[in-house]
């Protein structure tokens, strides 16, 4: 039996599931970069699908084995820089001096991201049933703190504050963990 | 950092600021200074962006509905190929690139000469006969400064430099993007990307380009076009929406009968696979031409605010003047995909809302199932029911509607459609109706009324139109269709079931294709598990009708039907394929 497809056809096969494979486990580090250095939700979403298509396009210089992530953030870096530039009258927009703090101290958070991840998840469940709605409905696709606050009855600001303390509540609560993983 | 209770508070303040996007430049500056110098800053500031984006995904996991991560990897991909694959024949074949388009720029210019030249001519003839005509001498001044200017240029090209080549005009840049795909055969197309003069096809989502002279035109997919110059596009089927800024008045947007010229404003035009031209006005003032293709007319007309003129397919102008229907264009980029997909898929809940079923719609509108009109947010008519008229009701406002009804088969078939399709088999009801048709959230007092097996719709990513027993619509399939050209529609789907708390309602509901009966769950209870229905649509079908009855327990004497139609939508291919 031959096989229909030609080998160079297997290879890409291949190659895009390699690629899927780093890319997904990777995802949310390297949004998380981007969002840290550009942090509008929107404006993030875009230089993410940017990054990716470049990635893939010059996938074939990487080299199996090597740091994805590394390699990855590199190419996001580029883009985020190259994005500045053009915007460079907005005026949402960090320093040079921070955007070479921030890309920097990011590496070495993303380090830890998968006891992050069980962390984050423990921690949601010591949160009030209330609170961990309000950040469920929060984080749908396509809303606001307004339809959060119309959805649940409450006032605007009373959900703005609210969603405030669960975000430090969790933040803290991540911390905790992770140092008590590292002491025992 | 630590140490200071307050700044900390204030710190985090910031932060929580800039997450929800309500943060100001001073704010933003502040946050700026504090993470340039404190590295204790930095590492809570990147933590708190991580929990964010975890969050985010966590929520994405629930929402098992949205297209698997894999699934937009792939798309993306898809994407990326044509345009790595485009980048590298560019690379190759620059030299050869550039010499095709001087020459084809060249030729274009003389086939523009040729033609401006024997406008001229039959301008200069039509002058002699009419010489009071003011269109007449404007073409004919046009042309002629034109035809100078193409001298001159035709000169450099193959007069006095012959070796010289011209770089390929840019015209624009394409400034965002949205789910969107792009034909393989036209143009290269990255987000941020330079473009130049040729023939683009969007077969996908939504894209924004914006002219060198800073008009902005969003498209909607499927939509062909050709970008002619700097401040001109031509539109040769599918929909858009043009906002030219002060100072970039002028700008011209070609179909393929008419001419429009802006003058400052905002502005949609639709073309459909025919050839008819729409042309509606938001804001300001656009000039129209437009030429009788058959006899000599020309035509010319300022459109206002408010305004809307069509254009046949031989070019000649309704005598007519329409009001502007802006809900039936899509004006901006939505920056989070609606549930509608242009190309994809057609959201029936935002027609319910006015909109074009990509998300132009109000998301919080309901229409009154035995008078037709509508109104803001939803509305309990009462409680012991109203009685219904038994005609089918036309909708004024709502161009995709065809009408509304009260169902009650007692006396016999039904009209379900303005044209005279019947409802042979509707049940004998109360005649009754409780609460409007609506695409929003009913949720006012009791949170059950939206869960349909647990889930809840009637959200921005999880839309519905909720229908109380009796009461039923009818979607007009045509004029859907004539506002997509390039699309066709493939089918309806939809989950339908009963929602709320209690558990002795039972209903019935229909979904009828020209008054035949397509789909029917009769004796519906709550407790039931949902029904997911894809109903083919052929090209021929033109009326669509849901519809929920009373099941033989009366609405009004404890009736609580919570109908449900959730994600319904009308699923749409490119014309020409199956």
């Amino acid at each position: 039996m031959t096989d229909p497809r030609t080998n160079k056809d297997q290879n890409d096969m291949s190659r895009e599931r390699l690629f899927l494979r780093l890319y997904q486990t990777n995802e949310r580090r390297i949004y998380g970069f981007i969002l840290s250095l550009v942090p509008v939700w929107s404006e993030a979403d875009d230089l993410m699908q940017e990054a990716i298509m470049v990635m893939w396009t010059k996938f074939e210089e990487f080299e199996p084995g090597t740091d994805f992530v590394a390699w990855a953030l590199c190419i996001a870096r580029y883009q985020v820089l190259n994005y500045r530039k053009k915007k460079q009258t907005e005026k949402v927009r960090f320093s040079n001096q921070t955007i070479e703090a921030i890309a920097d101290r990011v590496a070495a958070v993303g380090d830890k991201r998968d006891d992050r991840r069980d962390a984050l998840r423990k921690c949601l469940k010591k949160l009030k049933a209330r609170d961990c709605k309000l950040l469920q409905l929060r984080y749908e696709l396509g809303a606001t703190t307004r339809s959060v606050a119309q959805r649940v009855g409450r006032g605007v600001d009373a959900v703005y504050k609210a969603l405030n303390i669960t975000h430090i509540q969790l933040l803290h609560c991540i911390r905790r963990a992770l140092a008590a993983e590292e002491s025992s | 950092m630590t140490s200071n209770p307050e700044k900390f508070a204030e710190f985090f303040g910031l932060l929580s600021a800039l997450r929800d996007e309500v943060i100001t430049d001073a704010q933003f500056a502040q946050l700026d200074k504090l993470l340039a110098v404190n590295p204790e800053a930095q590492q809570y500031y990147v933590e708190y962006i991580m929990l964010c984006v975890e969050l985010r995904k966590y929520q994405a996991l629930n929402e098992n509905s949205e297209p698997e991560a894999e699934d937009i990897m792939r798309e993306t991909l898809e994407q990326s190929e044509n345009i790595s694959a485009q980048y590298a024949a560019e690379e190759k074949q620059q030299k050869a690139e550039a010499m095709r388009k001087a020459v084809e720029q060249a030729a274009e210019a003389a086939f523009r000469k040729f033609r401006e030249q024997e406008q001229r001519a039959n301008q200069k003839l039509e002058r002699e006969r009419y010489s009071y005509s003011l269109l007449g001498w404007t073409f004919g001044l046009g042309a002629l400064a034109a035809s100078l200017i193409i001298i001159v240029v035709l000169g450099l090209y193959f007069g006095h430099k012959p070796n010289v080549i011209a770089a390929p005009q840019v015209v624009a840049t394409l400034t965002r993007t949205l789910n969107a795909k792009w034909d393989d055969n036209t143009l290269p197309t990255t987000t941020g990307g330079e473009l130049f003069v040729g023939e683009m096809k969007l077969v996908r989502g939504y894209a924004q380009i914006t002219f060198m002279d800073g008009a902005k035109v969003v498209l909607q997919a499927p939509a062909q076009f050709k970008l002619e110059t700097d401040e001109q596009i031509f539109l040769q089927n599918g929909r858009l929406t043009a906002k030219v800024p002060p100072g970039a008045e002028g700008f011209k947007l070609n179909t393929p009968n008419a001419m429009m010229i802006d003058l400052g404003t905002e502005f949609g035009v639709s073309v459909s696979e025919t050839g008819q031209s729409e042309l509606h006005v938001f804001e300001g003032e656009v000039k129209l031409f437009s030429e009788k293709r058959t006899g000599g007319n020309k035509y010319k007309q300022t459109f206002r605010t408010g305004q809307a003129g069509m254009i046949d397919k031989n070019g000649q102008l309704s005598k007519k003047t329409y009001k502007a229907t802006p809900r039936s264009f899509v004006r901006n980029i939505p920056k989070k995909m609606p549930y509608g997909r242009p190309g994809e898929r057609l959201d029936m809940a935002d027609v319910i809302g006015g909109g074009n079923g990509f998300g132009t719609g109000d998301p919080n509108q309901s229409i009154n199932p035995d008078n037709g009109q509508t109104r803001p947010g939803f509305y309990n008519r009462d409680a012991v029911g109203v009685q219904g008229s038994n005609d089918f009701i036309p909708t004024a406002d709502l161009d995709f509607i065809d009408g509304v009804f009260v169902p009650d088969g007692g006396d016999g078939p039904i009209a379900v459609s303005s044209q005279g399709h019947t409802f042979n088999n509707c049940p004998d009801t109360n005649g009754k109706f409780c609460w409007d048709i609506f695409n929003g959230n009913t949720a006012t007092e009791d949170r059950r009324r939206q869960l349909l097996d647990g889930k809840e719709y009637g959200t921005y990513s999880q839309p519905a139109i909720s229908m109380h027993s009796n009461s039923g619509i009818t979607f007009d399939l045509d004029k859907i269709r004539a506002s997509m050209p390039g699309s066709r529609i493939i089918a309806f789907s939809t989950l339908c079931g009963l929602t709320g708390a209690r558990d002795f309602p039972i209903a019935d509901f229909w979904v009828l294709v020209d008054g035949q009966k397509r789909f029917s769950m009769t004796g519906a209870r709550q407790r039931d598990q949902a029904r997911s229905i894809r109903i083919n649509l052929a090209d021929h079908d033109r009326f669509l009708t849901i519809a929920i009855t009373d099941g033989g327990n009366k609405p009004g004497s404890g009736g609580a039907d919570w109908g449900i139609f959730a994600k319904p939508i009308l699923i749409l291919a490119p014309v020409g394929r199956e």
